[in-house]
């Protein structure tokens, strides 16, 4: 898998969030729900516009979704 | 898996299937013959692609493509780019020294004209499926 920097805690938001699944959550921001995995999984980070959407279905600020660590793993 | 996965994983197969039949059986025709079974294989290639991909429409709804599958799309056509410039020169040396190639199987013992063609047909095909392969792995692995 490749090495990403950039983390992110959409799972426990959803699941924060009345258990929300990865087909709605799909849904409100445009993706399909194989992208959304894929970026819970690491395998694909977003671009900005999407990054945002996410941030404002889940009503937070976009540094509590994607946190960003400096360094290679 | 997405609609396209699946549709990229079955062209993947047809391709390796017909078109491997094909430069199996391409040295034991004569030029005409040659051009019978290329013109046959390619309308084989088309149905069978017709067909399977109308089948999977059918039981898989296909999604809208998004901005991950656009760039999964983009970076395998990049990746297929590479294969076709080496294609195209090993072309260009067939045509200009085509002893250089004689020893190649499947098409080694050709007239060089048909030869060069059949390079050109190697390409397209490795081209192809070189893209393929790609975006399956950028599927699995990540992009």
């Amino acid at each position: 898998m490749k090495a990403h920097s950039i983390r992110n805690n959409i799972r426990r938001l959803r699941f924060d969030h009345s258990e929300m699944t990865q087909s709605e959550l799909a849904d409100r921001i445009g993706v399909t729900r194989q992208t959304v995995n894929a970026i819970e999984q690491g395998k694909y980070s977003p671009s900005l516009e999407v990054a945002f959407r996410i941030a404002a279905v889940f009503r937070t600020p976009i540094e509590t979704v994607f946190q960003y660590t400096s360094g290679k793993k | 898996m997405t609609f396209k996965e699946i549709s990229t994983g079955l062209s993947v197969v047809v391709l390796i299937g017909v078109y491997g039949y094909y430069f199996a059986h391409v040295g034991a025709h004569e030029a005409g013959g040659t051009i019978g079974l290329l013109s046959k294989t390619v309308l084989l290639v088309v149905v069978l692609e017709v067909a399977l991909h109308a089948a999977l429409a059918i039981c898989h709804r296909p999604e809208r493509p998004d901005e991950r599958d656009r760039l999964i799309s983009a970076k395998g056509f990049r990746n297929a780019y590479f294969v076709m410039v080496a294609g195209a020169l090993c072309a260009i040396v067939q045509v200009l020294a085509p002893e250089v190639l004689r020893g190649v199987p499947f098409i080694g013992g050709l007239p060089p004209e048909i030869a060069a063609a059949h390079v050109l047909v190697l390409t397209l095909i490795g081209a192809t499926l070189f893209n393929d392969v790609s975006v399956l792995a950028y599927y699995r692995v990540g992009v």
